[in-house]
């Protein structure tokens, strides 16, 4: 679920909320309520990556910085940065973090 | 045939783009905002609404009460600004399943993802309307505020409980973005948490002050200037620029270009500033401007540039003089196009010891007791590049500089060491960072201060309900809160930091954080968040709303409604009643006792018909009465009386016995007879009744405070309503001339004398009244007066000059006014200098 958009004569707008573009490809990090079960993108515009062909074929994934206030999985206020790799390296360090995360 | 379209286009987009920015569509050459229609909200009041389905987890001591005191002074906070015709209310708790019709804004709690803390916007309808004054808006027809309803997923040490500066913050800058504001680039409130430089003590600055006032302007806007100009680059207008008017200890003023690059600033204070244009960071995180109604279409930013100052660039930039009501215009700025946004986002940390702890805090604050301070500086979410081809900073004015530069080895951050000048002013300082080809400025990034923050050290229960509080580093005028509600302070000794305060109402085991605020935005909890120091209520029984009559009224009514309570403490001010729907309006709250309110309402003639729920706040105290009131059908005919009494004579304000009032309202007079006031018990003499206006005498026995007023209009009886009946005014015992001569027809004023009012009845004995609150009306017109003394009990005395064209005559009606309330008027002969008046009023001598 992404906040906002227009309904039945309506329209809802939330600054900082991403603006998803239709035939623009991205990669989303999301996460699912457990009480309610909706799925959020994690991190509003943090959990938004551009997808962009580049000349050589490959895939590269961007993200700005989010200038609104982040926390971390324990809360704590975390300064943003942007990211800009491609789309292979991102895959293979989500992996490397999720096999991480399943040793512990 | 194409070149023409695209001109036209152009045309269209280039309308003068008011200051700061909103939710702005440019249709048909109209710059057209989202933002609520001030004439469908009961008297011009967005009420925010709370779900009653409040956070379901809370840190240690929190509180959804407490939750509810930061929303609720968050909103007073909003209402505070009077150079907007917006009105800002709390409207206690809601069931959002209730039906409502009348446009408002809730708060809602929500299993958010984790990283985020809240947001908020409007909901607007797809029509844009034109009223009279042609300024086309499209109407806000609800707002929404969510927040993370998991208030642990945030430490003590970080943002998360309700008594932090950090929640505070949030609920304001959502409450900003639900009235129809977005991000502003001036670090303040309205800024994103990177750059934000506002605090619980410093709420709002002076560019939300100006967004909310350009969306909703009110008489006294015009108090402030406006600038106008042009941002080009290589010829061409940048749209979305942002151009920021700055003044060295001030806050800063904004607005984003046109697509032409025009822009005009408006809400900019008198005084001297700098002008300056930047792009807009990546980050902008702003939604718009489109080109069309439904928000489909954004019209997109030019390019990035480098920043760059009205007239000769960062090294020397030109100051210009705003004066208030003036536009000054022309101020044309061409930034150099760049690849990329260089520098964006500084964040400067100050930093501070205390108790064997460093602290690092943003923005930096300074004490120049120190002759100097070093800060850590970092950008562009704090990657080193921003620093790498080197930076030279400087302060903005004349207040501090900087004498040296380094980065910290190993971290992304620079340090930089400033040094005051000679008589430097307290305040917010900008600072100005510039690489080989690359300029930003970072408004108030650091905050020049005279006195360490304040501390809390122990806050001990006296046994009389009042509380000691003792602490270090206060201010005459420092504040005491306990969470999000103020203590009225009953003595402060802040040379020694002890304070004597009555708490407001609170539950048995609430436990709330003492905070202390001081005017220069900082507070206690700079050092103290961590292990604040808290104050727990004794036990006492659980409050509970006991009855509510009536319990029903049906659409359209104005009614007084009496509920009484059990184990609360009302106290006057500090009470919410919530009728849990936006289709009822609580006018006004009157408290007759610990347990008992009486409590005036409206209820929406299109209200939609609904049970919905009564809540009662008292300070931290909480009831609800669930589905504890009915909005039935409306009842044709019925009069409805809104409980204002307003003085029927020109020039007096004051509803006091004996006087001469108006009500307003509807059907509140029938062909069949006479309308049947009574106040008080009492009858109250009808001068004139028409279905929308009475005319009537106040009752000359009733005794001023809260009085029920009944109306019948010939057919039916009206709800009954409650007024509040004032005090009897003041009199004008005598007046006297500069030489101690007393007037008199015989012994008239003179043109351009200097005169002294002595005043019976004026202000409680001993009362301390500034020249700033009291006015002379001489024949109607207004003069500020250059004195207010108290010579002997009972008696004061005010100072005025008469004008030397004063208006000359016999019987000029002579009226002194408090705070707005008048006098009883005398008469005052004025003269022309040396002329004098015979006993038949005719002017003798010159």
């Amino acid at each position: 679920m992404v906040p906002g958009g227009t309904a039945s004569g309506r329209r809802q707008s939330f600054p900082g909320v991403p603006q998803l573009a239709v035939g623009t490809e991205y990669l989303l990090f999301v996460w699912t309520s457990s009480t309610t079960g909706i799925t959020h993108l994690l991190g509003m515009s943090q959990g938004v990556f551009n997808l962009s062909r580049q000349p050589d074929g490959s895939t590269l994934a961007t993200r700005p910085l989010v200038g609104e206030m982040m926390l971390d999985a324990t809360g704590r206020k975390v300064t943003d940065q942007a990211i800009q790799m491609p789309l292979t390296t991102l895959k293979s360090r989500v992996s490397r973090t999720l096999t991480a995360g399943a040793v512990k | 045939m194409r070149r023409w379209r695209l001109l036209l286009v152009l045309a269209a987009i280039s309308a003068p783009a008011p200051a700061y920015y909103h939710f702005v569509h440019y249709l048909n050459g109209v710059n057209v905002r989202d933002k609520f229609d001030l004439t469908a909200l009961p008297n011009s009041t967005v009420t925010f609404f709370v779900s009653e389905a409040g956070p379901t987890t809370f840190n240690q001591t929190d509180t959804f009460n407490s939750v509810l005191s930061q929303i609720q002074q968050a909103a007073q906070v909003w209402n505070g600004v009077s150079s907007s015709a917006i009105r800002v209310a709390f409207g206690g708790l809601e069931n959002v399943s209730t039906p409502q019709n009348t446009p408002a804004a809730d708060v809602v709690f929500e299993d958010l993802p984790p990283g985020i803390y809240g947001y908020g916007g409007p909901t607007t309808t797809l029509s844009p309307v034109t009223p009279a004054n042609g300024t086309a808006f499209i109407p806000i027809t609800r707002s929404t505020v969510y927040l993370n309803r998991n208030l642990t997923i945030l430490p003590p040490t970080s943002a998360g409980p309700s008594y932090t500066s950090s929640f505070f913050m949030t609920v304001m800058h959502e409450m900003g973005h639900a009235l129809g504001l977005q991000h502003t680039f001036t670090s303040a409130t309205m800024s994103q948490a990177t750059t934000q430089a506002t605090t619980v003590s410093h709420p709002l600055d002076a560019d939300d002050i100006a967004g909310l006032s350009v969306l909703y302007p009110a008489a006294s806007f015009s108090q402030f200037g406006t600038i106008t100009g042009q941002v080009t680059s290589g010829g061409k207008g940048l749209h979305l620029s942002s151009v920021v008017a700055i003044h060295p200890g001030w806050g800063a003023v904004s607005a984003l270009t046109n697509p032409d690059g025009t822009f005009q600033i408006q809400g900019v204070p008198p005084g001297q500033y700098f002008v300056y244009a930047h792009t807009l960071p990546p980050d902008a995180n702003i939604l718009g401007p489109w080109s069309d109604v439904a928000g489909s279409v954004v019209v997109p930013a030019s390019g990035p540039t480098t920043a760059a100052f009205y007239a000769t660039g960062a090294a020397n930039p030109a100051a210009i003089s705003v004066q208030a009501g003036q536009t000054n215009s022309g101020i044309n700025i061409s930034p150099a196009s760049r690849s990329s946004v260089e520098i964006y986002d500084v964040e400067v940390l100050g930093y501070f010891t205390y108790n064997n702890t460093s602290y690092a805090l943003y923005p930096a604050y300074l004490d120049m007791q120190a002759n100097y301070a070093g800060v850590n500086a970092c950008a562009n979410g704090c990657v080193s590049p921003a620093w790498n081809s080197g930076v030279n900073v400087q302060v903005l004015g004349d207040s501090a500089y900087v004498y040296g530069t380094s980065p910290v080895t190993g971290t992304d951050y620079l340090t930089i060491d400033i040094a005051y000048n000679l008589g430097a002013n307290p305040g917010p300082q900008h600072l100005i960072f510039t690489n080989k080809d690359y300029m930003y400025v970072a408004p108030a990034s650091i905050n020049l201060t005279q006195a360490l923050p304040p501390t809390v050290a122990s806050a001990t229960p006296n046994g009389d309900g009042t509380i000691t509080v003792t602490g270090s580093n206060w201010a005459s005028d420092s504040l005491i809160y306990f969470d999000g509600l103020p203590t009225t302070i009953s003595s402060l000794d802040p040379k020694n930091g002890i304070a004597v305060v009555v708490p407001p109402p609170g539950p048995s085991g609430q436990t709330s954080v003492v905070s202390v605020y001081n005017s220069d935005s900082q507070n206690s909890q700079f050092f103290q968040l961590s292990a604040p120091v808290t104050y727990s209520y004794p036990n006492a029984g659980t409050p509970s709303v006991t009855s509510i009559s009536p319990a029903s009224l049906p659409a359209g009514a104005e009614s007084m409604i009496d509920i009484t309570g059990s184990s609360f403490n009302f106290v006057a001010g500090q009470v919410t009643v919530g009728f849990g729907t936006s289709d009822i309006v609580v006018q006004r709250v009157f408290v007759l006792s610990p347990t008992h309110l009486q409590v005036d309402v409206a209820v929406s003639p299109n209200a939609a018909l609904s049970n919905p729920d009564v809540s009662v706040m008292s300070g931290f105290q909480l009831a609800t009465a669930p589905a504890g009131f009915q909005i039935t059908a409306p009842v044709t005919g019925l009069p409805a009386v809104v409980p204002i009494l307003t003085n029927a004579i020109s020039g007096l304000t004051g509803a006091y016995p004996g006087a001469l009032v108006s009500i307003y309202g509807t059907n509140l007079a029938a062909p069949k007879g006479p309308t049947v006031v009574t106040i008080g018990g009492q009858s109250a003499p009808v001068l004139y009744a028409s279905a929308s206006q009475v005319n009537l005498q106040i009752p000359t026995g009733l005794t001023p405070g809260p009085a029920v007023l009944n109306l019948n209009n010939s057919v039916t009886n009206a709800y009954p309503v409650v007024v509040s009946i004032d005090t009897l005014p003041a009199t004008i015992g005598a007046v006297q001339n500069n030489a101690g001569g007393y007037i008199s027809q015989t012994s008239p004023a003179h043109q351009g004398d200097y005169l002294i009012v002595s005043l019976n009845n004026f202000a409680p004995s001993g009362a301390s009244i500034v020249n700033g609150q009291v006015q002379v009306g001489v024949g109607g017109v207004m003069h500020s007066v250059n004195q207010v003394s108290f010579p002997v009990t009972g008696l004061y005395q005010v100072g005025f000059w008469l004008n030397a064209n004063e208006q000359v005559g016999a019987s000029q009606p002579l009226i002194v006014y408090l705070n707005g309330r008048s006098s009883y008027p005398a008469t005052l002969p004025v003269a022309t200098p040396g002329g004098s008046f015979t006993q038949t009023g005719t002017q003798t001598g010159n």
